[in-house]
């Protein structure tokens, strides 16, 4: 609609194989430099739409617009080189290859060394754990280090959106707090985010919008902190409509 | 500091050297025809491992185009009187067309059907070879003029030659293993979906790798039929030129760059020596046993091979079979 949405989602349609629709009719508009939380409960479609708006699974009906241009059904490749990547539920990085090695492979498709080189030294500053453990293999770094690698790699084609599946995931609190505060940094400086968290209080704590997905369609949306006191969304998703501590308001946004 | 410098980029070229130089000391045809054999696997051995360890897939196709070199070489000299000397590199690019051909085919689906393909592969070619009875001579075989040179010296453009192809795969997985392509076939081993949403061309580099990859079994193939001065079915499709490399690369160690030369200098010596040293009527069996224990212990206790468990052992890892251990399973469908 408005040039301000930088993903449209219209009446989209998707499954897998030869089975039922998993999203039936989503409509969601995603505005630039949001940093919207997706939560639901299990099977609610909230994966689905990662895999569908990144060309993992193909939509069966509807459209998906990233920055006006139409990515429904487009091969994951060349959404990613069009500027929006994703980060997968559990762990993506290439086990066997460095720390380096795996940023690296975000600048694929990069055929500039000079941009490519920027683009490193940009990652190394927000995730110095890249520069700290560059010749170290992957596969023997922690979750949430392993994690920020693979931000980092996100980061590398200069993506404009990254879309994230429950990066905190079997992480330790304090692991997933800077996984957290790393997303607020990308944010920050400027790229679109899209979480799906099933920590519904952390998610819709750090960011800035919200939205509740249940059985294949949007049902609510709204600014994050307040969908946190919607009472339906407490019933649902925060356990019990009683008394609950107060959020934590969204961390001090650091500067990169 | 600058002398270790130097020593750190000149050591290579000290056992090329030694090589290169020893068949002036050494004049017994026993060990000049090892090392010819041993430079002959571990090419090979290095070109099967740009497609079974960088990318991951693992060929059985490899004495086909093996055997397919030796046909052509010997073809070429008796049809059109082109020495194999000559036609040895032009055999080989031939053969990568015909894997590029092949792994176009077998290439677009995924792990496991490859292997049986190449398999099959290695088949026809080999019934290609009995049944064309007026180009191959079928089971009889084809004879190939000898060398017009000396008998003490008609080892020597052989072991130069398949020395020279060593050194020639050497440098071209090293250049693999430092390039953007090399990082995709690692990628590609590692996760061949995530390299593709990454924008790594899987199915070309796929085919890529297996068309380089068996460039030297071919060249190999066709040196070897001039050697024997004679090609037949069997002797060019033995499966055990299959078998040998992978083998040799198992030891050493899969994806690098060293394992595969180590493991051809190990392996073939070893398989050698047993067979010499053994009485000669269990010797031709024996030493396949032998080789089936080596490799046994080494799947058992290193199953990495010797580079990478090396390796690990350094950086105090696990090495690879722990980590992949401790990898998460694949994400779920929600």
């Amino acid at each position: 609609m408005s040039s301000g949405n930088v993903l449209e989602m219209r009446q989209l349609f998707a499954g897998y194989g030869s089975g039922g629709d998993i999203l039936r009719g989503v409509d969601l508009q995603i505005e630039e430099g949001d940093f919207m939380c997706l939560i639901g409960p299990n099977g609610a479609g909230k994966s689905t739409l990662l895999r569908t708006i990144s060309g993992l699974v193909k939509p069966r009906q509807g459209s998906i617009q990233f920055r006006g241009q139409e990515i429904g059904g487009l091969r994951p490749d060349r959404v990613f080189r069009l500027g929006l990547a994703h980060v997968p539920q559990g762990r993506s990085t290439f086990p066997d290859m460095s720390v380096w090695e795996n940023v690296l492979m975000g600048a694929y498709t990069l055929h500039d060394r000079r941009i490519r080189q920027e683009r490193l030294e940009q990652a190394c500053a927000m995730f110095p754990i890249v520069e700290r453990q560059r010749n170290k293999v992957a596969g023997l770094l922690s979750g949430g280090e392993q994690k920020q690698v693979e931000m980092a790699r996100a980061t590398m084609t200069g993506a404009r959106m990254i879309l994230l599946d429950e990066p905190t995931l079997g992480l330790e609190p304090r692991a997933s707090r800077t996984v957290v505060e790393k997303m607020q940094e990308l944010n920050a400086s400027g790229v679109t985010i899209l979480l799906v968290e099933q920590n519904a209080r952390t998610g819709l704590a750090a960011s800035r919008t919200g939205c509740v997905m249940e059985l294949g369609r949007i049902k609510l949306q709204g600014h994050g902190p307040t969908l946190l006191q919607d009472p339906e969304v407490k019933r649902l998703y925060l356990g019990q409509g009683g008394t609950m501590t107060a959020p934590r308001p969204p961390t001090g946004q650091v500067v990169a | 500091m600058t002398g270790a410098a130097a020593l750190q980029r000149w050591w290579p070229w000290v056992p090329l050297l030694v090589l290169v130089l020893l068949p002036v000391g050494i004049r017994e045809t026993f060990y000049l025809d090892l090392l010819m054999t041993t430079f002959m696997y571990a090419a090979i051995t290095l070109g099967w491992d740009i497609m079974g360890g960088y990318a991951g897939y693992v060929s059985l196709g490899t004495v086909g185009f093996y055997g397919l070199g030796s046909y052509a070489g010997a073809l070429l000299l008796l049809r059109f009187n082109i020495p194999v000397f000559v036609s040895a590199p032009f055999i080989g690019v031939l053969c990568s067309l015909v894997g590029a051909g092949l792994g176009w085919i077998a290439l677009r689906t995924r792990a496991a059907a490859f292997v049986i393909v190449t398999l099959t592969f290695t088949s026809i070619v080999q019934l290609l070879a009995l049944n064309l009875k007026g180009l191959t001579n079928g089971s009889s075989g084809l004879y190939m003029p000898l060398l017009t040179l000396p008998n003490n010296l008609i080892l020597l453009p052989f072991y130069y030659y398949m020395l020279a192809l060593l050194v020639f795969a050497y440098f071209v997985s090293r250049a693999i293993r430092g390039s953007k392509f090399g990082l995709g076939l690692i990628a590609i081993r590692e996760e061949e979906e995530k390299a593709e949403g990454l924008g790594v061309d899987t199915s070309l580099y796929k085919i890529l790798a297996f068309a380089i990859s068996v460039f030297f079994a071919c060249v190999a193939g066709a040196l070897r039929a001039q050697y024997l001065n004679y090609v037949d079915p069997d002797i060019a499709f033995d499966l055990f030129i299959t078998l040998s490399p992978i083998v040799m690369a198992l030891v050493g160690g899969r994806g690098t760059l060293i394992g595969p030369l180590l493991g051809a200098f190990l392996v073939q010596p070893l398989s050698q020596y047993l067979v010499f040293l053994l009485p000669s009527s269990v010797a031709g069996q024996l030493h396949l046993v032998a080789l089936g224990v080596v490799l046994l212990l080494v799947v058992l206790f290193m199953p990495d091979g010797i580079v990478n468990a090396y390796r690990s052992a350094r950086a105090g890892g696990s090495g690879w079979r722990g980590r992949r251990q401790t990898a998460p399973p694949a994400e779920a469908a929600p």
